[in-house]
């Protein structure tokens, strides 16, 4: 043994002891979003700042720890997410990271944090693989998933009386996916799924698509598909008249989309995880989050996730009095979740939060009392029906 | 404007110093710089210089060369992934995926020149992004994850950071001299005629359609080796490689750099991809920069960093030697 070790060996002896007893100090989180492009209203600077709100309403009732929130725009860009992503944890010590918006994003740092053990907060992606084949010890997906969206939508629809369906749906992976657990859900329950046409990520005139809608037999025409095109979609068959003539549920699209139609949205469908204005605990927190961002929307259920989620990830790691990534996860999924925006919930094996889900309709906006207030809450679906059932997960961990 | 760039016929040996004072610093880069940003830096250098290599040399400027980066990109990361196959196989398959693919869309494309080139060969790309979007294989929007990088020749483990830093960084050296080679060969001087005067070369006897198609499918391959490494850097394959922005990036590049010039499409990268790696923390001011960036480039430096410097070195050695005016 030469002088080295002996040294490396009496200050090991000395330091670690002292550094076993002494609780966490401070804890990073970063914001990997996206602040310019397709998912910049839905999460992107509103989940900046619900994160910031969550590190300060903590460090309130918990000064010894100190929280720092940083945050970075992905661009869309997988490898670019990535790559922050491993910077952030070799180089700037940076212990979870939240947003994650775009489902490829969150798949990419998914395995960084899996590889890094670090803990990857999932509020913004939809992705089923995230909780399925591609699940990670170290992942929570707090927010929504595509079978919540397809089984929620269908069953609270279905109990309206509506059951003939009319899909008209975007072609990638997460619409035909939702069409195809949605169609299955409706042939099971009783529904008849009438027809169904395919439209191409970005269009922009969806009249044939429309037309075809409103000359089939259908009750409910339901339309499958985010961002852009679930606004484009929206404004254009408000044009049509078509929600006057059937019902309409937009599945995939978000309060941010309906806000933008304006008073044309009246008697539109959606499913939603969070309705800000839901209790009195999730309005005084929008007043706060709508004094702090001042961009003249109301918050999205990503950016409510993201202040959720990270609130409970700062319970476990005071609770863990640990930053591994796998030791908070696990420690995440121990404890009952309870926070002012989703209420009491728990966190699943696979890393799925479990919450409440609800179908709300589009008020006139004469029935409007408050600002922003543009839902009624037609029908809540417990976690455990809307969510993938744990044991048609194919997920690993839940193996050993 | 450019013929005198192009008229010499070797490279200078003040060019052979550079090459070797890079070739030692990039040996040395990961001791101070994140050897994942270098990676990328080496992987969008050779994508670029085989962007360069078709505009500077024939004069040929592609807005489809995302679909070369990303066909192989999703063929490297499938391959490695679902067939298990070795790093050194899944790249080649990568990059014959992108030959072909190459062939294809030059025998099109090089029937027209100038911007119905670089809209056919971006029409053809798009054809690729949506196949590419509604393919089974690709994961769709999600793309391929978890990429294994696996053993090099069944021996070098590339999961470890430096021994993928050192592969990458052979790799893209030897795409580098495969274009470098091929510019200053007979071959690239035909290419240069062509660009230069394409009626005249055919006076002397050449067929300029054979050339240009070769000279594609050369740059193809070199960018589909390029969009393969990246496929084994982030282990993921996605949208984002075959998406027309990529294509974008290399012209974007190429045009910081210095269109033409040997070190372009490195300075081009090097600026590029630091900016988004870095800036990104700017939030919101990422794109605008970029656009800033661009627009100075275009209207202050058009010959690019590299060509610019090089132009006025020329002018002060000229000066210094008393023999203004020919350079």
């Amino acid at each position: 043994m030469n002088r080295r070790n002996v040294l490396a060996a009496l200050l090991g002896s000395v330091a670690w002891p002292v550094y076993a007893q002494t609780p966490r100090r401070s804890v990073k989180i970063g914001v990997l979003g996206d602040s310019t492009s397709v998912f910049a209203a839905t999460s992107g600077p509103g989940s900046i700042v619900a994160a910031q709100m969550a590190a300060e309403d903590f460090m309130k009732a918990n000064p010894s720890l100190k929280v720092e929130i940083i945050a970075a725009d992905h661009q869309n860009k997988p490898d670019i997410a990535a790559a922050i992503a491993k910077r952030w944890f070799d180089l700037e010590k940076v212990d979870a990271v939240t947003d994650l918006s775009n489902s490829a994003v969150a798949l990419a740092v998914n395995e960084v944090a899996r590889e890094k053990r670090k803990a990857a907060l999932v509020t913004a992606s939809a992705s089923i693989r995230l909780t399925g084949e591609n699940c990670s010890p170290s992942t929570v997906s707090w927010t929504f998933e595509t079978n919540a969206l397809a089984n929620g939508t269908a069953q609270a629809l279905l109990s309206q009386g509506l059951k003939k369906w009319f899909f008209v749906t975007v072609n990638y992976t997460f619409g035909t996916e939702l069409e195809g657990l949605a169609s299955s859900y409706i042939a099971a329950h009783g529904g008849e799924v009438v027809g169904s046409v395919r439209y191409p990520l970005g269009t922009s005139d969806f009249a044939s698509f429309i037309l075809q809608a409103q000359a089939s037999s259908a009750d409910l025409v339901a339309f499958i598909g985010g961002g852009a095109d679930a606004s484009n979609v929206g404004k254009q068959l408000v044009e049509f008249g078509l929600q006057k003539k059937k019902k309409v549920a937009l599945i995939g699209a978000t309060i941010i989309d309906m806000m933008n139609m304006g008073s044309k949205a009246q008697g539109l469908y959606v499913l939603t995880m969070f309705y800000w204005a839901r209790t009195s605990a999730s309005r005084a927190w929008t007043e706060r989050y709508a004094a702090r961002l001042k961009n003249g929307l109301p918050p999205t259920m990503m950016q409510a996730g993201t202040y959720a989620v990270v609130t409970h990830y700062l319970k476990a790691v005071l609770a863990a009095n640990s930053t591994d990534g796998v030791a908070v996860v696990d420690m995440m999924k121990k404890m009952p979740t309870d926070d002012p925006l989703f209420g009491p919930g728990r966190i699943r094996q696979d890393g799925r939060k479990i919450h409440p889900a609800y179908l709300v309709e589009v008020k006139a906006p004469s029935d409007e009392k408050l600002r922003w207030d543009i839902y009624n809450i037609i029908r809540e679906i417990p976690g455990d029906e809307a969510f993938l059932p744990l044991n048609e997960s194919k997920c690993r961990l839940l193996n050993n | 404007m450019m013929s005198g760039m192009f008229a010499r016929f070797s490279p200078s040996a003040f060019e052979w110093l550079v090459v070797l004072a890079l070739l030692a610093l990039a040996i040395f880069a990961p001791l101070a710089v994140y050897d994942v940003l270098l990676m990328q830096i080496l992987c969008y250098t050779l994508f670029a210089a085989a962007f360069n290599f078709l505009w500077g040399n024939v004069g040929l400027i592609s807005f489809g060369h995302a679909a070369f980066f990303g066909m192989s990109a999703y063929t490297t990361a499938y391959a490695a992934k679902v067939w298990a196959v070795p790093p050194e196989l899944s790249l080649a398959m990568g990059v014959a995926v992108a030959s072909l693919l190459g062939l294809a869309f030059g025998t099109l494309a090089i029937r027209r020149s100038g911007i119905y080139f670089g809209m056919i060969t971006l029409a053809l790309a798009q054809i690729v992004y949506f196949f590419c979007v509604e393919a089974r294989f690709t994961g769709g929007e999600e793309g391929i994850n978890a990429v294994p990088r696996r053993f090099l020749f069944g021996i070098v483990d590339l999961g470890k950071p430096l021994n993928m830093y050192y592969f990458v960084l052979a790799t893209v050296v030897a795409g580098a001299c495969l274009l470098y080679r091929a510019k200053y060969s007979p071959f690239g001087e035909v290419l240069n005629a062509i660009r230069e005067n394409e009626t005249r070369t055919i006076s002397l006897g050449y067929d300029p359609n054979k050339y240009k198609l070769l000279a594609f499918v050369l740059s193809a391959a070199v960018s589909g080796l390029a969009g393969g490494l990246s496929a084994l850097i982030s282990q993921l394959a996605t949208l984002s490689d075959v998406d027309w922005t990529t294509s974008g990036e290399a012209v974007l590049m190429v045009l910081l750099g210095g269109v033409g010039t040997t070190f372009g499409p490195l300075v081009g990268a090097v600026v590029i991809v630091s900016m988004q790696n870095y800036l990104a923390e700017l939030q919101s001011r990422l794109t605008i920069v970029e656009g800033i960036i661009f627009v100075v480039c275009v209207i202050a430096f058009r010959r690019g960093i590299v060509g610019e410097i090089a132009r006025v070195s020329r002018g002060l050695w000229s000066a210094a030697r008393g023999n203004r005016g020919s350079v």
